[in-house]
């Protein structure tokens, strides 16, 4: 049996800044292969080298040694119309605003496929509609871009993508700048093209959160290296937690979240269940106490109707949200320690 | 000017109409610039000529032949060229204020005929100097060419290294300061004539190019602005910014080094034909982007000739008001007259600011 034909391979690279490669080294002697059409999703601490790998991938940049080949053809081997017809790109930040209108900038997607001038064949045309119609941008066509909300912006960078019609698209930081409605409607029109239009999808990204709960792939980026497995194995093998937990935030196995760790200082007995309770004990871990189910602590709070403080078995008051509970209780701290 | 100024009012014209319009307004201004002038000539007359006659009397003829309609020429073909070379500069630096005079490409201009003029070793009279033929007057414009490119390579050399748009301004800028810098410690050690006809050179002039030089000069001119008009979906792609031009198959290297070529010959061959004229190159880009509203060059690029060519006419008449007897510098009357003009545009269409940001 051959080897399936990879759509990305990247063999031997190391990347970094400037000629002293000690010193500024990003990534050494990274072997990758992406041999399907997947989502996969790039995630790594500030400063790993994210960025630098998506544009070496794009041929934007060139590594420091090895080589990146698409569909087994070595990046330097391509003009730059060529790698145009396999990868496109949204890169991260603002791009220039200028008079463009939306129609006018998912069209720049035809400019590989046009000839001199860029002028337009139907066919051009349609891609350029479908991409529209799939990144759901069609209502924008003729507003110029200056006046579109970042989220917009952002899928119409997309549908420009699209309208390039190539079997790679790379996302830096797709979701950066936007709203949580936003990134995950960003994130479910990635995931349904690498479904409908067969394409190989990368993004990178700071929501390791979201990143675990849609990638097909993750590539994590640590130590110079990149670990690429399943989002469930690398959480299973541990390396999730042992790369991008911090003593601050600490990743929960259970939710698949990163935990803000609190500084408690105050043991307290909470009794109760359900969502209320559940909300409650977050504040008040927020708010610095550590909260305990039973145990000899003088302060307990009982929550049937509303929430009753009590110190030492008394009923100190009984408070009907959580914002007067946390004062409440503050006084009560404060009069204890003064006395 | 009068075509800007009507249609400006109106609410959005397609592109195409501008295109007619603006014609229109060249084909205009271009005849009363003919037509007026300090000795007032007929109509009859003028037409008689324009249609391959003869005027009645012999003077007439030859201001018309000899001094008017190569004036007319001059002011239509420099304020093609500054204008398409300045939309050039500020596509390729994404910056609104890229311009020839800005960024020292016209300093670099005016050092090549600095060291025309003042290495002369004895005292030229700049008419002697640009009517003597083919010797020097080719001279000035071949050195006033070679002082625009090695600038503009040099800010080129610059821009591959510094990424950030306003520090490549100010190093732009700099470079002019550097560059006119030199031409003033030359002009001390010069002698008085010699700095009379430098200073009368950088006053500008569209007067001083005579029919031989205005055949170079217009095949220059317009293979110049066709080779642009022919990068226009690359200067397209540049909107978006380099990587987004590159990731869509854009050639940046062969598109930067044709911006630098014609960019440098546009201005250059216009500095040294008429001198460093300021504002055109700067502000008609704005203009006409404001006017059309659109970031598509191939419509840019020929509203930009059109804009630039009727605005420096309608800058020549005024500086040779009809029945005066003196003429003003063209550089003084680009920017009192065109200055105020922009402004009205900008604060009328409100919509500049969003080109760039």
């Amino acid at each position: 049996m051959s080897p399936p034909p990879s759509v990305i391979s990247i063999n031997q690279v190391s990347l970094g800044y400037g000629k002293s490669q000690i010193d500024q080294l990003l990534v050494r002697d990274l072997n990758l292969v992406v041999s399907n059409r997947q989502l996969i999703a790039l995630v790594g601490a500030n400063g790993a080298g994210k960025s630098t790998l998506l544009r070496t991938i794009t041929g934007l940049q060139k590594p420091l040694s090895g080589t990146v080949e698409l569909f087994s053809k070595p990046l330097g081997t391509l003009s730059a119309k060529t790698l145009a017809h396999y990868v496109s790109v949204v890169l991260t930040g603002q791009t220039e605003i200028s008079y463009l209108k939306t129609a006018e900038l998912i069209a720049m997607g035809r400019f590989p496929h046009t000839g001199w001038l860029g002028t337009f064949t139907t066919i051009d045309q349609r891609k350029v509609n479908a991409a529209a119609q799939q990144a759901k941008v069609t209502q924008l066509l003729e507003k110029p871009i200056y006046q579109l909300s970042d989220g917009e912006r952002q899928k119409v960078m997309i549908a420009r993508a699209l309208a390039q019609d190539t079997p790679i698209m790379i996302l830096d930081e797709p979701t950066t700048h936007l709203d949580i409605p936003n990134q995950i409607s960003i994130i479910q029109l990635l995931r349904k093209l690498v479904r409908s239009q067969q394409k190989c999808i990368i993004f990178s990204t700071h929501n390791i959160e979201l990143a675990l709960q849609v990638a097909d792939q993750i590539w994590l980026m640590h130590d110079q290296t990149i670990t690429s497995s399943t989002p469930e194995d690398l959480v299973l093998s541990g390396t999730l937690s042992e790369t991008m937990s911090t003593d601050l935030a600490p990743f929960n196995l259970e939710s698949g979240t990163f935990q803000v760790q609190h500084k408690s200082t105050h043991p307290i007995v909470l009794i109760g269940s359900g969502t209320q309770t559940l909300w409650t004990q977050r504040a008040l871990e927020r708010a610095g106490y550590y909260v305990q189910p039973y145990g000899p602590v003088s302060v307990e709070i009982n929550m049937d109707d509303g929430w009753s403080i009590y110190h030492n078995e008394k009923l100190v008051s009984t408070v009907q949200s959580i914002g007067s509970l946390l004062l409440q209780l503050s006084q009560l701290y404060s009069s204890l320690t003064s006395s | 000017m009068s075509a800007i100024t009507q249609s400006a009012t109106s609410k959005k014209l397609a592109p195409a109409t501008w295109l007619v319009l603006l014609s229109l307004g060249v084909v205009i201004i271009g005849l009363a610039d003919i037509a007026l002038g300090s000795v007032s000539i007929p109509f009859g007359e003028v037409a008689q000529v324009l249609s391959g006659g003869e005027t009645s009397s012999k003077v007439w003829n030859n201001i018309l032949v000899n001094i008017r309609i190569p004036k007319t020429l001059t002011a239509m073909l420099a304020g093609m060229a500054l204008s398409v070379g300045g939309l050039q500069l500020q596509t390729l630096f994404r910056n609104p204020l890229a311009g020839p005079s800005v960024l020292g490409i016209s300093a670099g201009a005016s050092l090549g005929v600095a060291t025309v003029i003042l290495a002369s070793g004895q005292s030229v009279a700049v008419s002697t100097l640009w009517s003597s033929g083919v010797g020097q007057g080719w001279l000035l414009v071949i050195a006033s060419s070679a002082g625009a490119a090695t600038v503009l390579l040099l800010i080129l050399a610059i821009s591959l290294r510094v990424n950030d748009n306003i520090v490549l301004l100010i190093i732009g800028i700099m470079i002019g300061n550097v560059t006119l810098a030199v031409v003033s410690i030359w002009q001390y050690f010069s002698q008085p004539e010699q700095i009379r006809d430098y200073l009368l050179w950088t006053l500008g002039s569209v007067g001083n190019v005579t029919i031989e030089q205005l055949r170079i000069f217009s095949v220059l001119t317009l293979l110049s602005i066709f080779i642009t008009f022919l990068f226009s979906k690359n200067l397209n792609g540049l909107l978006l910014g380099e990587r987004y031009a590159r990731s869509m198959g854009i050639p940046l290297l062969p598109t930067r080094i044709g911006i630098i070529i014609t960019t440098s010959v546009l201005v250059g061959l216009v500095t040294g034909f008429c001198g460093p004229i300021g504002f055109i190159g700067i502000a008609v880009p704005h203009l006409v982007r404001s006017l059309l509203s659109t970031s598509d060059h191939r419509w840019l690029i020929p509203a930009c000739a059109l804009a630039g060519a009727l605005i420096l006419i309608g800058c020549d008449l005024i500086s040779q008001w009809p029945g005066r007897a003196w003429v003003l510098p063209i550089n003084a009357i680009t920017a009192l007259i065109g200055s105020p003009v922009v402004i009205w545009v900008i604060l009328h269409r409100r919509n500049l600011s969003t080109h760039f940001r």
